[in-house]
């Protein structure tokens, strides 16, 4: 047991619009698989481009971001790195989801169980479209208050 | 304030009040302001950019000439509204522009008489002697339209990314028959239209489609867009620009907190349904209020409810003005007569007018008119014939035909042609960009529905409005008073000036003369140039072509380009792990690249604080939150093959456990990142970068392994932000991270400088690599990022027994510059080598290729004169020194180099500077001059390293 806990990436854990809200959705275990040539029969399923299938998401033809605490052993050419804290997880609920997401990018997965690594404001997330009226977004802990200050401010100009 | 009971826009049972210079007004909730003044009988709405003549309605839409004010008051005051795309809402306050003392009694109107002193590209050729500056205050003072506001803009405004299968543009009735046909087709359809209302021509301009009357048919269409859930309808939104790929931006005026929305929408087809521009005559005196296009006249009676003027003639070149005219008459205006310029008119075309009791005048086309700030009559002139007749009237409805709206189709790279029988030009077409209906030159809206259920596969047909077209410009009268440009104040006369000196071309007489380059861009005044440049030059129109159309169509605010980021938002910022601990600690944060970092805690003046802070790291311990390093994780079988490619130095002898400080080089040679890289086992390496090279080295790196070197088994993972680094400096360092509980021993011996250990530290993992970039023992405590605000607040408990104290970037700064390492970026620029700051023997001693190496031994490289990294020491000792300063012999004239970097060092108690200088190597000891803001100081080259040269501090 540790003496050292960690902190939270933001000020606020919620903030609510008038039909959107945010929440910070805490810790998640997060591993980023990759290997120069990713064999295709690493997982027992694989995800598809564009799409989330059992807590992986396609990151690139050789990289997969795993969510949760079950890796599969993999050969050893192929390299798994924690990264869990390296993202921050927001959760963006409510009806003005996607109009809120469209403020930062073209790219949003419009599929239920889409998920995806886009450019959005200038940085880069990976979301995951779960419902349609929640996403959640996966964006590195260093732009996090930024994104989540950017977030708000998008919610009231656009009285959301 | 009568209003016609058939008025479709405006609610009569909800008034509103606005002013315009300072006299209050009432309207109508769906009047624009354009409307509403025209109802209250206000002619003069503004005055013209170089004569000052006086100017009013003109055409009710987005090209209008006359009716541009200023809206609005304050922050939000925006000069050059057009009044006719300016809603009249409760309370808004207008003014005037371009007028002193006032709109109604503007003194510059004097220049009108003046005006031969002001033709075309008049300032090439006056106000030259003796000087120009001489006139320029005069000039810029009377020149221009409104006042920008000065204040920052305290409105919201954003953007919207949409993907659609469809984007419709214009929601007239092409537009609304193509939304609605690739709805029911299954497709997701964003119908845009920049009026409030749909109907486009319609609303103004009624005619019969499949036996129905259009407004039943309109109501119909617009029911069946408003219940399909495909259609996204957007009203008072614009396109303005289509680019690549069927990229198109549009300016959406909102109803929501923000004032504006930029879209950015990305669509598999677009269909341009953007109608046509209605073109008008060219007569002398043809700019006087009253005087107005037909489409505006009609737009005022069957939109607004509001009668243009008691006397009423309409005066045009082709079918449709009779039609237009007995339309006019049915709904109350009184049209006094219809004057066609063509002689020869079929009796049936004329019918309509004649059955409504209007006069008919062919063979006749205005030629002058008269009055002051409104017509008061026309005189008409014969073609065939000397013959003239006035006629008393105070509107005069002109129709000079209609030209497709061209703009986006030009926009999108689509040809266009000339087409006699429309006397403009129409677009072509592609599979995925379709013009359709008046935009594509088919005026036959019976065609054009059929078209859109049944599209022809040879394109779109052309149609003309009229089954002839007589002359748009009158060849009589005084050419300096037969305006082409309204806003600009361009008449024939100038357009015959530029051809006679010999600016022939279409781009350059519009350049020259600025006809269509005022804020309606052209739209109702490039056709009449381009006919009249081919007439004086005895072309064809289509051999004059036309100028270019580019993005915007119509004006854009910057605030809508920006959006939200402006301000906190203009770019994103990157926080520290330890942003908290450093604020409640009255950290100095400034920006380094797109991070927020401490400068220095405030303790004191900034210089104490900083020296202070440096006093701390060398003789005690100090904390820095270096966690911006860049951190690549570099793995694989061939990673130290990859590595050893990259850097300039040997990287395949390097043994786990060990780390090394290296430089990476572009193809040229030119060194652009250095740090530590660092071998965790020979399959795994960790590359510490500049924090500002961290994104830039990755994807330099993924760049050549996925195109150059794709047989490399190796992966790069950025993981920079994957771990906090608390970095312990100072002599006292190692006692302090001794102090945690971790399986790492940390005595020199096992883990000396430049090493790298992984373990557990406090039971959670941890890298601790030893480097320095302030010259003292140093650990670099890396922790996952969660645990780095943790681990910050235990190592200054346990630091409190050494007196530790937290550093910030300019504490590092400083001490570097003591120890003369060089920071990429400053002491280095796009032209140093490592030949230049002694790296030269490395580079030559490795025989394996690296990126750069070829370049390193090009003559240029290796040079004798080329400017080396030096040490500087002012002789006086006690004047800061500032980075920049030019580096001469002493008195000499010429730059030899340049001081990159400068310290005041608290260690050394002086100033100290480093400096890149022309053969510097070989000058140790000469003392040179240091020039910088227009004084001189002798300085003694010395070797970089000022401080510590032996490395005892370091190595210990």
């Amino acid at each position: 047991m540790s003496s050292l806990a960690v902190s939270p990436s933001l000020v606020s854990s919620s903030f609510r619009g008038l039909a959107v809200t945010l929440v910070a959705a805490g810790h998640q275990q997060l591993t980023n698989v990759k290997a120069h040539m990713l064999p295709v029969d690493c997982f027992k399923t694989d995800a598809e481009p564009g799409i989330e299938s059992n807590g992986i998401i396609w990151l690139g033809p050789n990289e997969r971001l795993v969510m949760g605490s079950e890796v599969p052993d993999m050969p050893a050419h192929v390299f798994v790195t924690d990264v869990s804290h390296q993202y921050t997880l927001v959760d963006i609920k409510g009806r003005h989801m996607l109009r809120l997401m469209q403020t930062g990018t073209g790219a949003f997965p419009t599929t239920i169980g889409g998920a995806t690594r886009l450019g959005f404001a200038d940085m880069t997330l990976i979301v995951r479209h779960i419902d349609s009226d929640h996403a959640r977004c996966l964006v590195d802990r260093s732009v996090a208050q930024w994104f989540w200050d950017y977030l708000v401010d998008r919610i009231e100009t656009l009285g959301l | 304030m009568t209003r016609l009971a058939a008025a479709r826009e405006i609610s009569l049972d909800r008034p509103v009040t606005f002013t315009f210079d300072g006299k209050t007004y009432q309207g109508y909730e769906g009047d624009t302001l354009a409307s509403a003044l025209a109802a209250n009988g206000v002619d003069v709405l503004s005055r013209s950019f170089k004569r000052h003549r006086p100017r009013g309605l003109f055409s009710l839409g987005i090209d209008d000439t006359g009716a541009i004010v200023q809206a609005g008051t304050g922050a939000t005051a925006e000069p050059n509204a057009r009044a006719t795309a300016t809603p009249a809402l409760d309370g808004l306050v207008t003014n005037s522009q371009n007028s002193w003392p006032s709109l109604q009694f503007d003194v510059l109107r004097t220049l009108d008489v003046v005006s031969d002193l002001f033709p075309a590209g008049f300032y090439n050729k006056t106000f030259m002697w003796p000087n120009w500056h001489w006139y320029e205050w005069a000039v810029r003072h009377v020149a221009g339209f409104g006042k920008a506001p000065k204040l920052p803009d305290p409105d919201g405004y954003a953007h919207q990314h949409l993907n659609v299968d469809v984007l419709v543009c214009g929601g007239g009735p092409a537009g609304l028959a193509s939304a609605l046909a690739e709805a029911n087709s299954g497709k997701s359809v964003l119908l845009v239209e920049q009026e409030p209302t749909l109907g486009g021509s319609l609303k103004s301009d009624p005619m019969q489609i499949d036996s129905e009357s259009s407004d039943t048919w309109l109501s119909e269409q617009v029911d069946l867009i408003n219940s399909n859930s495909s259609i996204d309808l957007r009203t008072r939104t614009t396109t303005i620009g289509l680019y690549d790929h069927n990229y198109a931006l549009l300016l959406a005026n909102t109803s929501s907190n923000a004032r504006q929305e930029l879209l950015r929408v990305r669509a598999k087809k677009i269909i341009i349904a953007t109608g046509a521009i209605e073109q008008p005559l060219v007569f002398e005196n043809n700019d006087r209020p009253g005087i107005m296009l037909l489409t505006a006249v009609q737009g005022l009676a069957r939109r607004f409810g509001v009668v243009a003027g008691k006397k009423i003639v309409v005066a045009g070149n082709h079918d449709r003005i009779y039609a237009a005219a007995a339309e006019l008459s049915r709904a109350g205006l009184n049209i006094t007569a219809v004057v066609d310029a063509r002689t020869s008119v079929e009796a049936e075309v004329r019918e309509p007018a004649e059955n409504a009791g209007i006069k008919v005048i062919t063979g006749h086309m205005p030629f002058n008119s008269s009055g002051g700030k409104r017509l008061k009559n026309i005189t008409l002139n014969a073609v065939d014939s000397d013959a003239t007749m006035q006629i008393n009237c105070d509107t005069l409805a002109i129709s000079g035909g209609y030209a497709p709206a061209v703009h986006l189709a030009c926009h999108a790279k689509l040809p266009l042609r000339y087409e006699d029988d429309l006397a403009a030009f129409v677009p072509g077409t592609r599979d995925d960009l379709t013009p359709i209906g008046a935009a594509a030159g088919d005026f036959d809206l019976t065609h054009t529905l059929n078209q859109i259920t049944q599209p022809s596969r040879n394109g779109n047909d052309v149609i003309s409005f009229s089954s002839s077209l007589g002359p748009r410009i009158n060849p009589l009268g005084d050419k300096r008073n037969q305006w082409v440009d309204w806003v600009h104040d361009v008449t024939l006369s100038d357009l015959e000036l530029a051809v006679r000196e010999n600016l022939t071309s279409v781009e350059h007489l519009k350049r020259y003369t600025t006809n269509g380059m005022a804020i309606d861009q052209g739209k109702t005044s490039n056709l009449n140039a381009l006919t009249h440049l081919a007439a004086i030059t005895s072309r064809e129109v289509a051999e004059v072509g036309t100028t270019t159309y580019r993005p915007p169509y119509t004006p854009v605010t910057m605030g809508a380009l920006v959006g939200g980021r402006s301000g906190q938002f203009f770019m994103p910022v990157q926080r520290l792990p330890m942003h908290a601990q450093h604020a409640s600690l009255d950290a100095v944060f400034e920006d380094y690249g797109s991070w927020k970092r401490p400068a220095y805690y405030r303790n004191g003046t900034e210089e104490q604080s900083i020296n202070d802070e440096v006093r701390a790291v060398r003789n005690g311990v100090g904390l820095f939150d270096q966690s911006p390093l860049g951190k690549l994780d570099v793995r694989g079988p061939d990673a130290a093959e990859f590595l050893h490619r990259i850097y300039l130095n040997n990287v395949l002898n390097l043994k786990p456990g060990a780390g090394r400080y290296g430089l990476m080089l572009n193809e040229n040679g030119i060194i652009i990142d250095d740090g530590i890289f660092a071998r965790i086992s020979e399959t795994h390496f960790v590359v510490s970068t500049t924090s500002g090279g961290a994104s830039r080295i990755y994807n330099m790196m993924e760049e050549w392994l996925q195109c150059e070197w794709v047989d490399l088994n190796v992966t790069v993972t950025n993981s920079t932000t994957a771990w906090a680094n608390v970095t312990i400096a100072g002599p006292k360092a190692r006692d302090l991270v001794s102090k945690f509980d971790t399986d790492i021993d940390l005595s020199r011996e096992a883990f000396p400088h430049q090493s790298i250990r992984t373990g557990s530290l406090e039971g959670i993992p941890v890298r601790i690599l030893r480097a320095s970039f302030s010259g003292e023992l140093c650990y670099e405590v890396n922790v996952p990022t969660g645990y780095g605000a943790a681990l910050w607040d235990a190592a200054m408990n346990h630091g409190d027994a050494f007196g530790v104290k937290p550093y910030g970037v300019e504490s590092v700064m400083t001490m570097r510059v003591e120890k003369g390492f060089m920071h990429i970026g400053s002491d280095t620029d796009g032209t140093t080598v490592p030949g230049d700051v002694g790296w030269g023997h490395i580079a030559e001693r490795k025989a394996a290729q690296f990126i750069g190496k070829r370049s390193l031994f090009r003559p240029h490289s290796t040079a004798d004169d080329r400017h080396q990294f030096i040490g500087l020491e002012p002789v006086d000792g006690d004047t800061p020194l500032h980075a920049g300063g030019h580096l001469t012999s002493r008195n000499g004239k010429a730059s030899e180099g340049y001081l990159t970097s400068a310290a005041y060092s608290p260690s050394l108690d002086r100033y100290i500077a480093l400096g890149l200088l022309r053969r510097g190597r070989d000058r140790m000891d000469e003392i040179i001059d240091i020039y910088d803001q227009g004084a001189r100081r002798a300085a003694r080259v010395v070797d970089p390293v000022h401080y510590d040269k032996e490395g005892v501090q370091l190595n210990v």
